[in-house]
């Protein structure tokens, strides 16, 4: 019936220019991790395109990006939404910068970038780095032999890094900057032999740090603040459930940071309300958990009232600095707000807890309680400062933490180009065939309460 | 120092690129390379500054301020303040900015932008040629928005 038909015709133009808007509509229905990709095409590396960067290029958001083993030896730059970069074998996909590329993968302003299962190795500045972006996620990764950072996270929210290896970067392993509320987890990953294993300046906010391993790097979980990027200060990150160890690492690659903090397990400098719980810590030279000052000379801006500290990176970005006729030679972030619970450290030289600054520390707020411990700088740390009710009284300048041991010159950087191979590591599961993955459905949900403090390997010294 | 408002910045922008469209003779001939950008786009957060030199600041990984507006003849200097290495490189026009060898923690670079026109900039490490690490120096004749 001709009347039915023309319907049905119109039905159909209806439905297929549905369907070819879909990609778009996507946008907005794949927040519950659906993704896109019940539209998503696979663009296969070598076999459709010779490059990943040219296989990026003829990307549509939604796409699988599929790349085979062999060594790329390109530096890829992503501004398409919502791709997933996926190789089929984390151990034999290898992006190789040949020490003259600066970053393996770097996303720019893309929301949504996913990047599965490869390597990056030989890079003068990053191998995998998300930088402006909302949504991003980074999956059985592997980076050792990186200039600055392994995997990088910055200015950009709401992301999940996980079962990941960095090794060999002489700033940090693994890095999240410059967010607030960062809304991002790092979970299941193993850092080792870098200046910092983890390093995070004027990040935070609803920022997880959980199961993962810090050791044999100079310092371990370094969360920082500092005017030198914006956001200031770091606050709010919320490491349980870690094994942290043997941060001493005297032959890694190192930043001055990196050298300043090294033989610490968790050191939160110049860190503000950070949760610090159920990790396991030990074999350190100084303190398996220091709260120290970090004093930025140089700065280009002031400490902030802690009245600001709810504001969003968003706004904080674009407020003036001070006069830098008022900005003091060195500015003194203080750690303040901190919450130190139920961790088990061991084997620290200097003290298994450190609370230090400048001025005195009694006033910066910190709590501690329920650690399983042998030292603490000062003496009575739980007993001065608990985290419920009042504290003792008593004398916090008995046993106070030798700030001058942190300052004693420290063995000089390694070289990162020639920083141990990793072994291979576990593939993620199924990569040939799981459908594309788009970065938004992150971050996960983490049962923090359900984390318990982590047995002691049996690798352990 | 003061925010220019979105109107002053179309007056800006109109001036800067009627001169930057009569003045690819006086590229060549001057060398300076002042250029309007490819879309004639400028920012809308320029900061107008008076002081010559004027001051930019690299940060870890933003320039701050990240777009300014300057008179023809200013002396721009970039202090590289970060933890990072970086570059300042220029999207168009002739050849002015400072590659990461020479631009680490602590270094600084100048430039003296005698043509008005819009200059967009970037760092190639931290930022694409309109993301990331990005900046524009506006130059005006001198006078022509400060009247």
């Amino acid at each position: 019936m001709p009347t039915s038909r023309r319907l049905f015709a119109v039905l159909l133009a209806g439905a297929l220019a549905l369907a070819a808007c879909g990609g778009d509509d996507d946008d907005g229905g794949s927040a519950d991790g659906e993704g896109a990709a019940g539209d998503s095409s696979t663009i296969n590396v070598p076999d459709d395109h010779d490059t990943i960067q040219a296989a990026v290029d003829a990307a549509e958001p939604g796409d699988l990006i599929l790349i085979q083993p062999g060594t790329y030896e390109e530096s890829v730059s992503v501004t398409t939404d919502e791709l997933t970069i996926r190789g089929v074998d984390r151990n034999k996909v290898i992006l190789d910068g040949g020490f003259e590329l600066d970053n393996g993968i770097r996303v720019t302003g893309a929301a949504g970038v996913a990047i599965e299962n490869m390597t990056a190795r030989n890079y003068t500045e990053n191998g995998f780095f998300w930088t402006g972006v909302e949504g991003y996620r980074g999956s059985y990764l592997t980076t050792y032999r990186i200039g600055d950072y392994g995997i990088y996270a910055f200015d950009s929210v709401r992301g999940l890094i996980e079962h990941s290896y960095t090794s060999g970067s002489p700033d940090a392993g693994v890095y999240i900057g410059q967010c607030y509320p960062c809304d991002a987890v790092i979970n299941d990953i193993v850092s080792e032999h870098n200046g910092l294993g983890y390093s995070g300046t004027n990040s935070g906010g609803n920022l997880l740090i959980v199961n993962s391993t810090f050791r044999f790097n100079r310092a371990g979980i370094v969360p920082n603040s500092g005017s030198y990027e914006l956001c200031y200060p770091e606050r709010e990150t919320t490491i349980v459930g870690n094994l942290v160890y043997s941060n001493n690492q005297a032959d890694s690659p190192a930043i001055d940071v990196a050298l300043l903090g090294m033989g610490n397990g968790i050191l939160p400098a110049g860190g503000v309300g950070n949760v610090i719980e159920r990790n396991r810590v030990y074999d350190h030279d100084l303190t398996g958990i220091g709260l120290l000052p970090f004093p930025e000379e140089d700065a280009n801006d002031v400490v902030p009232p802690a009245s600001d500290d709810d504001q969003p990176c968003s706004e904080a970005k674009g407020e003036p600095t001070a006069d830098p006729a008022t900005i003091p030679a060195t500015v003194l972030w203080n750690p303040r707000d901190n919450r130190v619970v139920g961790n088990v450290i061991e084997d620290s030289g200097l003290a298994d807890i450190g609370l230090g600054s400048l001025e005195p520390v009694s006033e910066l707020g910190n709590c501690f309680a329920d650690n399983e411990h042998s030292s603490t700088a000062p003496t009575e740390l739980e007993a001065l400062a608990p985290c419920d009710g009042e504290g003792s009284g008593g004398d916090w300048t008995a046993g106070a933490l030798d700030l001058s041991r942190f300052l004693a010159e420290k063995p000089p950087s390694g070289d990162y180009k020639t920083s141990p191979v990793p072994d291979d590591q576990e593939n993620m599961p199924d990569a040939e065939d799981a459908p594309a993955r788009p970065a938004t459905d992150v971050p996960t949900d983490i049962d923090i309460d359900a984390i318990k403090v982590p047995d002691r390997p049996s690798d352990a010294s | 120092m003061k925010r220019a408002t979105a109107s002053l910045l179309g007056l800006v922008l109109v001036a800067a690129g009627t001169v930057a469209a009569c003045g690819g003779d006086d590229d060549s001939a001057g060398g300076d390379g002042g250029l309007s950008t490819s879309d004639g786009s400028v920012p809308e957060d320029v900061v107008v500054i008076d002081t010559d030199p004027t001051e930019v600041t690299a940060l870890d990984n933003s320039f701050r301020p990240e777009n300014i507006e300057v008179a023809a003849g200013t002396e721009v200097v970039w202090t590289n303040k970060g933890r990072n290495e970086h570059n300042v490189l220029h999207v168009e026009g002739d050849e002015w900015g400072v590659e990461v060898d020479d631009f680490q923690p602590g270094a600084v670079y100048s430039h003296t932008f005698d043509e008005a026109g819009v200059y967009r900039y970037y760092c190639s490490i931290h930022g694409t040629t309109d993301a990331g690490m990005i900046g524009t120096i506006v130059v005006t004749d001198e006078g022509r928005s400060r009247g």
